[in-house]
């Protein structure tokens, strides 16, 4: 592969992939944070 | 008794299903087909434009739902007002145009998984002629299929017919145990089918070249504004920003989901679903394709000729490919399947919301979708004239959500019905300019689509009469948007007594 396809290989999948995993993971922390009982974060 | 509303059980209900109605057949036959003609560049701008285009609309989409807790005529009718009622009526007939062609595409898929079952089995325990038939371009077995399964076949009416009556079922049996917990299942295997494909496919040999074209930044490209435009467009069809779909999965959502957060999960989500699919299907044309131009020209040959003739073809001349390509059309039928479920949903919130119990409207809805739907089974040119008249409609539908959220007053809005329960929250400076942009951008795209030439005579045939028949003439498309909105203007008093003001 081309150096200029592996940068393009490496921003776009650390963009898309990156950008899905951190908000997957803000997720899964505010449920953590989250009371069970009133649904209101900690 | 005080019937009780029925909702999402938490955020990932309505993530999975932002998921399954964002990722569909256009993220498996019309992104690869785009990503791999324009490389790194167009996704660039696409993962640019998910940003600037659909995250905003999408946010604003939920946000309205779970606001209102209706469907489209409800919700759209309550932030427009009586005067602009009629906007959300029209955005509302343009999503159910899609959605009875779209579960043909359903049925196309389901069909195309279960000839490609029988492939796999005569593969595994037979002598495997089903394979070479599908391998040999001289017998044209794919291209004998898929002109018979498009035109007057009745094998496609009853496979359309079968995923519109499972749908029901689904939707039939509720928010919980239907829709999320399908999704459950439908999402996380599409997920995991995709990236079985995809390494499959990289492994080819000659398959790293379909990575090169798919990732190369070609920064000359830049300078096209054909790819710009495309990357718009895609990013917009793709997510099912400003079709209303969301407002419909936002009137399930509980009152404590975080807007932002979970439309820029779902947003994400469908691109990273999409950016599979082409790392799945790009390295296979291109390892199986003579050259790089061959290959360039099997992208050129239109959404449904890559999915339902070439890939298959393909498929079956790889070693394994009998397995794969039974994999790939199982991903197909799943996200095609994924995507038709939350459509019928709007036309069955719709529906409740008028009063008419749950099961009533299921069947309501389906049998509009079977009746209104039959021409595109019958007639591929029916078909392709739909998906052209409502695929642009869509854009205008964009514009109308856009007007009324800057009619409200955009960083107001943003205060009221986003910003509500979210931890996470963006800029009000980036929503407002954002909503603007799309307003302007939509009227611009929306021109310029129609003004591509696909059809020979745009608005007059030669012989000078109104070129209506024409699938792909701009006389069909605005013909048809003026039925809808002859419709949405006229019963526009009707539309906002029964469906808003109650």
């Amino acid at each position: 592969m081309s150096t200029e396809a592996i940068i393009g290989m490496a921003i776009c999948l650390s963009i898309t992939f990156g950008g899905f995993l951190v908000f997957l993971v803000i997720a899964l922390r505010a449920d953590k944070d989250e009371d069970p009982e009133t649904g209101e974060t900690a | 008794m005080a019937e009780k509303k029925e909702e999402f059980s938490n955020r990932w209900g309505i993530i999975l299903a932002a998921l399954g109605m964002a990722i569909g057949a256009g993220n498996l036959w019309r992104f690869p087909r785009i990503a791999g003609e324009y490389g790194g560049t167009f996704i660039i701008l696409w993962m640019f434009f998910l940003v600037i285009w659909s995250i905003p609309l999408l946010m604003a989409e939920l946000a309205i739902g779970k606001h209102y807790r209706k469907g489209t005529f409800g919700s759209l009718g309550s932030l427009a007002g009586k005067k602009f009622n009629w906007m959300g009526t029209f955005v509302t007939l343009v999503t159910m145009g899609i959605a009875f062609y779209y579960s043909v595409v359903t049925g196309w898929s389901l069909r195309y998984f279960l000839l490609n079952t029988q492939n796999l089995i005569n593969s595994l325990f037979g002598d495997g002629s089903l394979n070479e038939k599908f391998a040999d371009p001289s017998v044209s077995y794919m291209d004998n299929f898929w002109a018979s399964l498009s035109n007057s076949s009745w094998e496609a009416v009853v496979c359309y017919m079968l995923t519109i009556t499972v749908a029901i079922w689904v939707i039939g049996k509720g928010i919980k145990k239907g829709l999320e917990k399908t999704n459950k299942i439908l999402i996380p295997t599409l997920f995991g089918l995709l990236i079985v494909v995809a390494i499959f496919a990289i492994q080819m040999p000659g398959g790293i070249e379909g990575l090169e074209y798919l990732f190369t930044i070609d920064v000359e490209k830049f300078k096209n504004p054909t790819i710009w435009i495309e990357a718009i467009t895609d990013s917009a069809w793709s997510t099912g920003a400003g079709w209303g779909l969301m407002i419909t999965i936002g009137s399930f959502s509980r009152q404590k989901e975080d807007v932002t957060l979970n439309t820029f999960l779902g947003a994400f989500g469908n691109n990273a679903a999409a950016l599979l699919a082409a790392m799945a299907i790009l390295p296979a044309v291109f390892a199986m394709a003579a050259t790089p131009t061959e290959a360039i020209d099997f992208l050129h040959g239109g959404n449904t000729a890559l999915a339902f003739t070439i890939l298959p073809q393909l498929f079956a001349q790889m070693p394994g490919g009998a397995f794969l390509s039974w994999i790939f059309f199982g991903a197909f039928a799943m996200a095609a399947f994924s995507s038709i479920l939350p459509m019928m949903q709007l036309i069955i919130k719709n529906l409740t919301d008028y009063e008419i119990p749950k099961k009533k409207a299921a069947i309501i809805a389906g049998a509009a979708c079977f009746i209104i739907g039959f021409p595109s089974a019958w007639s591929l040119d029916v078909f392709e004239n739909q998906d052209w008249v409502w695929g642009v409609g869509l854009l205008v539908s964009g514009i109308f959500i856009a007007f009324l959220i800057l009619k409200y007053g955009p960083m107001k809005f943003k205060r009221d019905f986003i910003d509500e329960n979210s931890d996470f929250k963006v800029s009000k400076y980036y929503f407002a300019s954002m909503i603007t942009f799309i307003f302007f951008a939509g009227i611009f795209l929306t021109y310029w689509w129609m003004d591509q030439g696909y059809s020979e005579h745009p608005w007059f045939d030669e012989k000078g009469n109104w070129n209506l028949f024409d699938r792909f003439s701009n006389a069909s498309i605005v013909t048809q948007w003026a039925a809808a909105l002859t419709i949405a203007v006229v019963f526009n008093g009707w539309f906002y007594r029964k469906f808003v003001k109650k």
